[in-house]
């Protein structure tokens, strides 16, 4: 499996008290070639301490957000998050019932992207339930840019071996499109 | 799944007092994604930080948008502001940017630039924190979470990290630039 560094891993944000040398690796990787409604990472190993999600996406149309499925498990009642977010010249929090990892923004439009990180901590943990948090931003299509803190969590001791992420309202993603998943040790 | 690796490109350590900008030129185009790492003190006091791309200086071509929280007052108490889409002459990656005071203060400041090749507008995404030491008046500490966007769909090959104001940076302030190979 490749292997970033240590240094490479202070420049992604972490904490170095969280890493050691050669602990953080890119599991696995979408480059769309083509208009596509979803990325799905199954067989995850269970090696890691938290699982990384990156994602640069580009859309046809402004995307409203994304839904994050754990396990295939669609049932809206199974996860909750809470957001604070900055929208253009506005701002407001919210927080839900249901499997948006981003409530109001992941896409733009073809020529202006959307970018995020959302990290998922002691998925394989069989005794609690999963958390997780990200940051995300991206432009309306117009003039407006929006951002996003969030951090939810996942109603399930299962661990974590699959996950799907999904424009909502049916939107796709456009070719150029990046999705990785990557695994953090220590 | 393609090798990953990740290079610094090139890192200033500041050694004077003079300072208060550097550029990466010629930038390879190798990479799929762009950061920098910066750990920076300020002689005067704070101002904005932000990245120029390929030299454009036109505030129009920029806008941001993000959430932040700073403490005020001493003792301190807590307060956030959010922020709007306002155009500077860069992509924002920090509000009130580096602690002046001596170098006792500390500010640190990652920027990430995906696809700096792909033709669309460049996104940038930074995250940054500072402290300044009790007792000072005015701001003590801050965190930024920021979304940039620079509005060109032209390849990257030269990125200015500057301060406004203009403000200077102190001996040892350490800028570095890396590039991401790979997924």
């Amino acid at each position: 499996m490749p292997l970033l560094t240590t240094q490479s891993a202070r420049s992604f944000g972490l904490g170095i008290s969280l890493l050691s040398s050669n602990s953080y690796e890119a599991i696995q990787s979408y480059t769309l070639t083509g208009s596509q409604s979803f990325v799905e990472f199954t067989n995850i190993p269970q090696t890691y301490k938290t699982l990384l999600i990156s994602t640069f996406t580009l859309s046809s149309s402004f995307s409203s957000g994304a839904f994050l499925y754990m396990n295939s498990d669609t049932t809206t009642s199974s996860y909750y998050y809470t957001s604070m977010y900055s929208l253009g010249s506005g701002t407001g929090t919210s927080t839900y019932s249901n499997t948006t990892i981003s409530p109001n923004f992941m896409g733009g439009n073809t020529s202006q992207p959307g970018y995020g990180n959302f990290m998922i901590h002691d998925y394989t943990n069989t005794n609690k339930f999963k958390t997780w948090r990200g940051f995300d931003g991206a432009m309306d299509g117009g003039t407006n840019i929006y951002s996003n803190n969030i951090a939810g969590v996942y109603t399930s001791t299962n661990a974590v071996t699959a996950l799907r992420i999904t424009p909502v309202s049916n939107r796709t993603w456009s070719a150029g499109s990046k999705i990785t998943l990557y695994g953090i040790k220590g | 799944m393609p090798t990953i690796t990740y290079e610094p490109i090139q890192t200033y350590t500041i050694s004077g007092s003079s300072t208060g900008s550097v550029t990466f030129n010629s930038i390879p185009t190798i990479y799929t994604e762009l950061k920098i790492v910066a750990s920076i003190g300020a002689v005067e006091s704070e101002n904005d930080l932000y990245v120029v791309m390929n030299g454009d200086n036109t505030s129009s071509n920029y806008g941001y948008g993000g959430i932040a929280g700073w403490q005020t007052g001493s003792p301190a108490t807590n307060s956030t502001v959010e922020f709007k889409s306002t155009s500077y002459a860069g992509c924002l990656v920090d509000y009130y940017g580096p602690p002046a005071l001596g170098g006792l203060g500390q500010h640190q400041v990652v920027i990430s630039i995906p696809d700096p090749q792909g033709s669309h507008w460049k996104i940038v995404r930074s995250n940054s924190v500072n402290y300044k030491p009790a007792g000072t008046p005015g701001v003590r500490g801050g965190v930024d979470e920021l979304i940039s966007v620079w509005k060109n769909n032209a390849a990257i090959t030269s990125l200015t990290i500057t301060q406004g104001g203009p403000r200077t940076w102190l001996a040892g302030s350490r800028i570095t630039l890396f590039g991401l190979k790979g997924a």
